[in-house]
């Protein structure tokens, strides 16, 4: 069985898989229609979709950020981080994640929800990933809800046990790495992730770390390295 | 570097597209891919750099800035790739001073891999700070993550941070479970490390002339007796892995049946180790009291400095000590004095085998005069480390003894041969319990047959060490 903290399979999704999702079916949904009918932010989103559903996600990121920069509205932060994740960059995809969730809080979805959750999943945020899953189980159709239910088993599994210290001291130091790259949501995730897991252990090993780790970044001087 | 290693190095690679001509003129889409290329490219994201990069020229970007960006990302991919593939031939040779030459040059690390194998030598070369940074690169590449992590914790080791390289290491294990077998000691080895280390170790033991009774058998009668063991020490290196440290130590031996001879000892040392890779220096001063029986034995005030040079699988070591010594009981106090000692070795190590040779010289200036003596002689070690949990050792050793002066008693001028040998085994039994057992026997030749004597002494037991700091 696998351990706390210790992800051992995640189930993966093809846009095409969760058909009802409003916002990335409909851009999903746009690949399929002729470029000449769309402004030029349009175009390049058309384009990025395609590159995502051929599963060419370097070049679906360029057309999305290209996109973006040809006046596409916030809401084309979601889909950068679904490629993100769908990229196999889960850290990249949490942080942009984040920034969508700041600039264009409207336009999350259950689906967006589920790619969060994979890139937790894969960035070993297991708590994170249950509490996305948890939201998706609500807000999304049916589709959706059977997929995100097979990685909550899968995460409640890894949850189930008392998570080992070295658990806690992974994400602990994974926080540190990414506050001294300058990367402080990234650290936030990991040290509130610490701390979620310490919080399930009997002694509470790294509780205390992880909440001064991120009272000290609430601080005004919290890029600097500890 | 372990073959789990070597597998994910090949798995590395990239890929980059041709510079396309001028297909449909916008200079304000070309200015956007530009963009982005270009924010790509600072990110480290050479494949979307590259294409974003081939997009700008596709809809009229100056092709000076978009050639010349596909150029940056992809000529220095194909160059690198190339660089890639020398330097880890010369790391799998061992040789990474070569690594280090080759992948300088910032554009020849321009895939994870080459990071990962500029790290590894930059960390072998004592850059550790480099080193770390060109990790951390690699650790972006989802399929180098695993052995990236497993010299971050080395990287961690040696800053004395072992809680981060244990963390480091499950980290590893979990990206890349090939990894295991390495990692394990080295987990093993971080939680019994620290900047404040304590160890202690409790025993058995048997001497078969506890008294050094004169003879040509190894058991010669009544000598021989069991005995219990203990030992403490604790020792504080606040600034791994050199700076200064304190040791304090202490060890009893109990015996069941010649209790005259129980003895302790108990030291307190203080040193400097100056790392600068791939030296070490040291310097340090030691006292330590003995008791024999139920008496104080013995005081002793030790000077000892040491200088030692690793170049890939062979170090070279050579040391200094002298030692005052002042026997207070008045049949010993004759052997008062200094003792100076000095050696040096050579050691070659390839996988889990260790060789070690070496030549040690010793010479005691005696209170008694006829009681100075000259000893030397070579020395030989063999070490084989078992599934990464295990120790074994043999040592061999012979040296020539020669006495000052005439001896009073016996009137002749003393010549001795000692030869020694010893056979050890230590298993680690959990991240901080090991199993100890050793066998050690000497014979001690002479010109006056009468003081010929041999000894067989055998020890087992259990130990403990723990960093806690």
């Amino acid at each position: 069985m696998a351990a706390a903290g210790t992800p051992s399979t995640t189930t993966r999704l093809s846009p095409l898989d969760v058909l009802p999702s409003p916002a990335l079916l409909l851009w999903v949904f746009l690949a399929g229609a002729p470029a000449d009918a769309q402004s030029p932010a349009d175009s390049h989103l058309v384009a990025g979709a395609a590159h995502f559903r051929a599963g060419r996600f370097a070049e679906a990121l360029v057309e999305l950020q290209v996109a973006r920069a040809r006046g596409a509205s916030a809401d084309v932060e979601w889909y950068v981080a679904a490629a993100l994740a769908r990229a196999g960059r889960p850290e990249e995809a949490l942080e942009a994640f984040a920034r969508a969730d700041r600039e264009a809080p409207a336009a999350r979805d259950a689906l967006f929800d589920y790619y969060r959750a994979l890139a937790a999943h894969d960035a070993h945020l297991l708590v994170l990933c249950a509490q996305l899953l948890e939201r998706v189980a609500r807000e999304g159709g049916p589709r959706l809800r059977e997929q995100a239910a097979r990685v909550r088993a899968d995460v409640a599994r890894a949850l189930g046990a008392e998570p080992p210290r070295a658990a806690v001291e992974v994400l602990l130091a994974r926080g540190e790495d990414a506050q001294r790259l300058g990367r402080l949501e990234l650290a936030q995730a990991y040290w509130t992730e610490a701390g979620a897991l310490a919080g399930r252990r009997a002694d509470g090993h790294g509780a205390r770390a992880a909440l001064e780790r991120l009272a000290a970044l609430a601080a005004p001087d919290a890029g600097a390295p500890p | 570097m372990t073959p789990a290693l070597a597998a994910l190095l090949g798995a590395a690679g990239a890929a980059c597209p041709q510079l396309p001509a001028a297909e449909a003129v916008d200079a304000a889409e070309a200015q956007a891919y530009l963009e982005v290329a270009e924010a790509s490219e600072a990110r480290g994201d050479a494949a979307a750099a590259a294409f974003a990069f081939a997009q700008a020229a596709r809809h009229g970007a100056d092709p000076g800035r978009a050639g010349a960006g596909l150029e940056r990302v992809c000529a220095p991919a194909a160059s690198s790739a190339d660089a890639l593939e020398q330097a880890t031939a010369r790391l799998e040779a061992g040789d990474c001073r070569e690594v280090l030459r080759l992948l300088e040059p910032a554009p020849a690390r321009r895939l994870p891999a080459a990071q990962l194998v500029f790290g590894i030598c930059a960390l072998e070369a004592g850059r550790p700070a480099e080193a770390e940074a060109a990790l951390a690169q690699a650790e972006s590449d989802p399929s180098l993550a695993g052995p990236a992590r497993f010299y971050l914790a080395l990287a961690a080791f040696e800053r004395g941070e072992m809680g981060r390289a244990r963390a480091q290491l499950a980290a590893a294990v979990r990206q890349a479970p090939q990894l295991e077998p390495a990692a394990r000691p080295l987990a093993w080895l971080a939680r019994r490390s620290g900047r404040l280390e304590l160890s202690a170790a409790a025993g058995a033991a048997f001497d078969s002339n506890v008294d050094q009774a004169p003879g040509t058998t190894l058991f010669p009668s009544g000598s021989a007796d069991g005995a219990a063991d203990v030992a403490v020490e604790a020792k504080l290196a606040p600034l791994p892995p050199g700076g200064p440290w304190l040791r304090l130590d202490g060890s009893y031996r109990k015996l069941f049946r010649l209790g005259q001879f129980d003895c302790g000892a108990v030291g307190a040392g203080a040193g400097y180790a100056l790392v600068v890779r791939p030296v070490r220096a040291t310097a340090s001063y030691r006292f330590a009291f003995t008791t024999l029986g139920q008496e104080l034995w013995s005081l002793a005030h030790a000077l000892a400095a040491s200088l030692a040079l690793r170049l890939g699988p062979v170090a070279l070591s050579a040391g200094y000590q002298g030692t005052n010594r002042s026997f207070l009981s008045a049949e010993a106090a004759g052997f008062s004095g200094w003792v100076h000692g000095a050696g040096f070795e050579v050691a070659w190590s390839a996988g889990p085998w260790a060789v070690r040779g070496g030549y040690q010289l010793q010479r005691d200036f005696t209170a008694a005069p006829a009681l100075g003596r000259l000893e030397h002689g070579p020395e030989l070690g063999l070490q084989l480390a078992v599934a990464g949990r295990a120790r074994l050792e043999a040592h061999l050793a012979v040296s020539w003894r020669a006495w000052d002066g005439v001896d009073p008693d016996l009137q002749v001028a003393r010549r001795d041969t000692v030869l020694a040998g010893a056979l050890g085994a230590e298993v680690d039994l959990t991240s901080m319990l090991s199993a100890y057992a050793r066998v050690d026997g000497r014979y001690v030749l002479s010109n006056v047959a009468e003081l010929q004597y041999g000894r067989l002494a055998a020890a087992a037991g259990l130990a403990f060490a723990l960093g806690v700091w």
